[in-house]
């Protein structure tokens, strides 16, 4: 009897783990977080419940690195992944090579998802990938962000 | 070590259990003994209508077996669906509305003013390359066709 108790209890927790899956499982860019985040040299950055600029943003998640070859391959490998899924991709590519990527994903329930990407050689934190989900216009939020300087 | 062997017991007391029975003062291992005795194969056939009434009472308890697990199977399911229901309950509300911590170096950082200044500067590169597109139609806002 106990052991059957606690099969039904181990059953139920399952259960209740399986409801806890946020917005952001399922997308390949969870990843480089999970890999990169807390290694010497990066700086990873979790906000949840904040206003940038007026617009409430439910989740920023952000990864900034200096010029390392392969963290910016495994960023582009799980971007191009997410982005057979995305709303809108700009992508803007210089000599060559992909500078910065932005993708507007599909919302998921509430939430408007974004993710952007930058790889610019001349700065300190060369390589940047910050992820948005907020309950707020998708297309607001772009507005901001690309007005702001 | 004596085995006891279980020994069913003879016609002519299976026929005083019987009397017994029908006056409604046969014990619970009387009446065992009597389905043992009634279970036998190749018994004359006047015990047939006892053995009909003993088969019943025995598809009976059969019966309530079967009720038995599926309330057992019923409560199961329930026990899941109440945990599982105040699981999701308590992550909705327990869940805190705002977080904010860093990693640097892999050194955590849970100061709310510091954490927001690096979110801050992590967009503002972001931003900083990404009017790349809005400079280049800036470029043609200016031409006079």
């Amino acid at each position: 009897m106990k052991k059957k108790r606690k099969i039904i209890l181990t059953i139920a927790l399952i259960c209740s783990a399986t409801i806890f899956c946020n917005a952001q499982n399922g997308l390949a860019i969870r990843d480089v977080f999970v890999r990169y985040g807390r290694q010497r040299g990066v700086t990873m950055v979790e906000i949840s419940g904040e206003s940038f600029g007026g617009y409430k943003l439910s989740l920023f998640k952000s990864l900034s690195v200096g010029n390392n070859s392969s963290i910016s391959d495994f960023i582009r490998q799980c971007i191009d992944k997410d982005r057979r899924n995305a709303r809108k991709v700009k992508e803007v590519v210089v000599d060559g090579v992909v500078r910065s990527i932005l993708l507007d994903l599909p919302r998921q329930g509430k939430m408007s998802r974004l993710i952007l990407y930058n790889d610019d050689s001349h700065s300190k934190n060369a390589i940047t990938l910050i992820y948005i989900e907020t309950e707020e216009n998708g297309d607001d939020i772009l507005k901001f962000i690309l007005k702001e300087k | 070590m004596r085995l006891k062997l279980k020994k069913t017991i003879t016609a002519q007391e299976a026929d005083a259990l019987i009397n017994k029975y029908y006056d409604g003062t046969t014990t619970n291992t009387e009446e065992e003994r009597l389905r043992r005795f009634l279970r036998q194969e190749g018994l004359p056939s006047k015990y047939r209508a006892e053995q009909a009434i003993f088969g019943y009472f025995e598809q009976q308890a059969a019966g309530k077996g079967r009720a038995v697990r599926l309330v057992t199977v019923c409560r199961a399911a329930a026990m899941v669906a109440v945990v599982t229901l105040a699981g999701a309950a308590l992550y909705k509300f327990a869940k805190p509305d705002y977080k904010a911590v860093a990693y640097v170096d892999g050194r955590q950082i849970t100061d709310k003013k510091t954490v927001k200044t690096l979110a801050e500067n992590t967009l503002d590169n972001v931003l900083a390359a990404d009017n790349t597109i809005e400079e280049q139609l800036g470029q043609f806002a200016e031409i006079q066709f």
